[in-house]
């Protein structure tokens, strides 16, 4: 069985980004929170009969935490969140702040609105820096279909982004 | 104008382009609003959220189930579990070999367990005996009053059966160490005379009766089984004799009778003749002398069963060829034996039936 100190190490490493990705796609703050939970139970769970290795690990706790969050989506309506504490471009003008915090949350409406697996690799390439080949490992797809998931985001958001008048753009 | 696509912008936010490229990029920027606004947009949906900390609360709940699992004892099914899980490969190896070596051992035994299929002649009206089956072990023989019959193990013992015996073939026992088998045989009920030819060092066998069990040395002897008790006479060689009731063994001597009755063993220096039933079985098989020629020469039972086997068989073959010659100087009388022994068969069959018929009722009862 895991020893308390590699269980804590791993924690203090892997536990803000898997929450973090667990709440950009619950978009629920307590949802992400049993999420992480669960996540390390389950290793805990894990390293009674298997061996845990520190290479492969945190691809253990990703895959947990996306199959966790799917099964938490499926029960769950899809509840949007809205972040009051954005941290975009800097801004000039009152008028520009307003018309950027609209904008970002619509970017976030539209992210709500993609399905949870493209969801999940879009956040995982926008807040955590994944290659397209790492992110294939998590989630045990091909790199293409994360290529093609990912222009397909884009695209939805940017044309979400046109409906909802905010520029005329392409 | 040609506008800029996504990809290009998106390279440029990540700071992804050349110098020049990075300078032209730019230029198009301030002279297009289209693309401006395209690379705003993208600035904001690729810009990474705010990182958000969960609450301390969470790790101290996560130690708590470690120390409570680290407390909890796993059962001894959960262990073997993840025992196995750990070494399939070995265990999936072991079963096969474990499989491998029941199968081998039932395999030798049955090789081993190859029964010895017994002869039996049936005599006809003339006093020609018949070959007329071959009796598997347990199976029961009864021969009808006035019927008698002589039934030839291993081409060497050979059981002359008076009318009115009951008697069963019990399943012999193999012992490979030793190389030896061992035959046994339950006479109930008539009598029955019993003569080894041959001496086998490989083969044993033992006659039990309701009050006494009889383990021959390579003798000759007769036994009389009655609701009176068991009488044996000896006429050549040693007996071991044991009282079933008292389990008192006593070995017997050369024309002495012996009456094993009421848990006594009694020992009568007495003349073969002036005993009826060895006289009745006598007088019934006179005039049979069963030599080695008429047994056939390759009669010794070694360890090997499935040689012994196929000497057996061809021993038989042998026999039959020489009762067919017999029969053909008879040929006058040659189909009435034929028909003689086919009727006895059938009689003994219908009596054998009716005793297992009230064998299965006592036994429902």
């Amino acid at each position: 069985m895991i020893e308390r100190e590699t269980l804590i190490n791993f924690y203090n490493l892997y536990s803000k980004e898997i929450f973090n990705y667990c709440y950009h796609l619950t978009g629920v703050y307590e949802a992400a929170e049993d999420v992480l939970q669960d996540c390390f139970i389950n290793l805990i769970e894990y390293s009674k009969k298997n061996v845990i290795n520190s290479k492969t690990v945190k691809s253990f706790l990703y895959k947990t935490a996306h199959n966790l969050a799917i099964n938490y989506l499926k029960k769950n309506d899809k509840i949007f969140y809205l972040d009051d504490d954005n941290n975009y471009s800097s801004v000039d003008t009152i008028a520009e702040t307003i018309a950027n915090e609209e904008m970002n949350n619509e970017i976030l409406v539209a992210i709500q609105n993609l399905d949870a697996k493209t969801r999940s690799i879009f956040i995982l390439k926008r807040d955590n820096n994944y290659t397209n080949e790492e992110i294939a490992k998590i989630l045990n797809i091909s790199e293409r279909t994360v290529r093609r998931k990912l222009q397909q985001a884009l695209s939805h958001i940017m044309v979400h982004l046109k409906n909802k008048g905010f520029y005329d753009i392409l | 104008m040609k506008h800029i696509n996504y990809s290009t912008l998106l390279s440029y936010i990540k700071g992804e382009l050349k110098h020049n490229d990075d300078d032209t990029i730019k230029l198009h920027v301030m002279q297009c609003q289209l693309c401006a606004n395209n690379l705003k947009a993208l600035g904001m949906i690729t810009k990474t959220q705010r990182q958000y900390s969960p609450s301390p609360k969470i790790l101290s709940n996560i130690l708590d189930y470690y120390h409570q699992s680290l407390l909890t004892k796993s059962t001894f099914f959960d262990t073997f579990k993840a025992f196995i899980t750990l070494h399939r490969i070995v265990f999936a190896l072991a079963t096969i070999i474990i499989a491998a070596g029941i199968a081998l051992v039932l395999l030798s035994y049955r090789s081993n367990s190859i029964t010895i299929p017994h002869v039996l002649y049936m005599a006809d009206k003339s006093g020609h005996y018949i070959k007329s089956d071959t009796i598997k072990e347990g199976r029961r023989i009864t021969i009808p009053e006035t019927k008698w019959a002589m039934l030839v193990v291993n081409n060497d013992i050979v059981f002359q059966l008076a009318g009115g015996v009951d008697m069963v073939i019990m399943r012999s026992h193999y012992n490979k160490n030793a190389g030896t088998k061992k035959f046994n045989y339950s006479l109930e009920k008539g009598t029955i005379n019993i003569k080894t030819n041959h001496h086998h060092t490989s083969m044993h066998y033992e006659v039990k009766t309701p009050d006494a069990n009889i383990q021959p040395l390579g003798t000759e002897f007769y036994i009389n089984v009655s609701p009176e008790g068991t009488h044996i006479y000896i006429v050549e060689g040693k007996v071991l004799l044991t009282d079933t009731a008292t389990k008192v063994t006593i070995e017997t001597e050369v024309g002495k009778l012996y009456t094993i009755s009421q848990t006594q063993i009694s020992s009568f220096d007495i003349e073969k003749y002036s005993l009826q039933w060895v006289n009745d079985i006598d007088a019934r098989f006179n005039n049979v002398t069963i030599t080695d020629e008429d047994l056939g020469s390759s009669s010794i039972l070694t360890s090997d069963v499935n040689n012994n086997e196929t000497t057996m068989y061809q021993s038989q073959i042998d026999n039959t060829e020489k009762s067919n010659t017999q029969s053909s100087a008879l040929n006058s009388q040659d189909k009435e034996d034929k028909d003689n022994a086919k009727e006895m068969r059938n009689d003994m069959k219908h009596d054998e039936l009716k005793l297992m018929k009230k064998e299965a009722k006592q036994k429902h009862r």
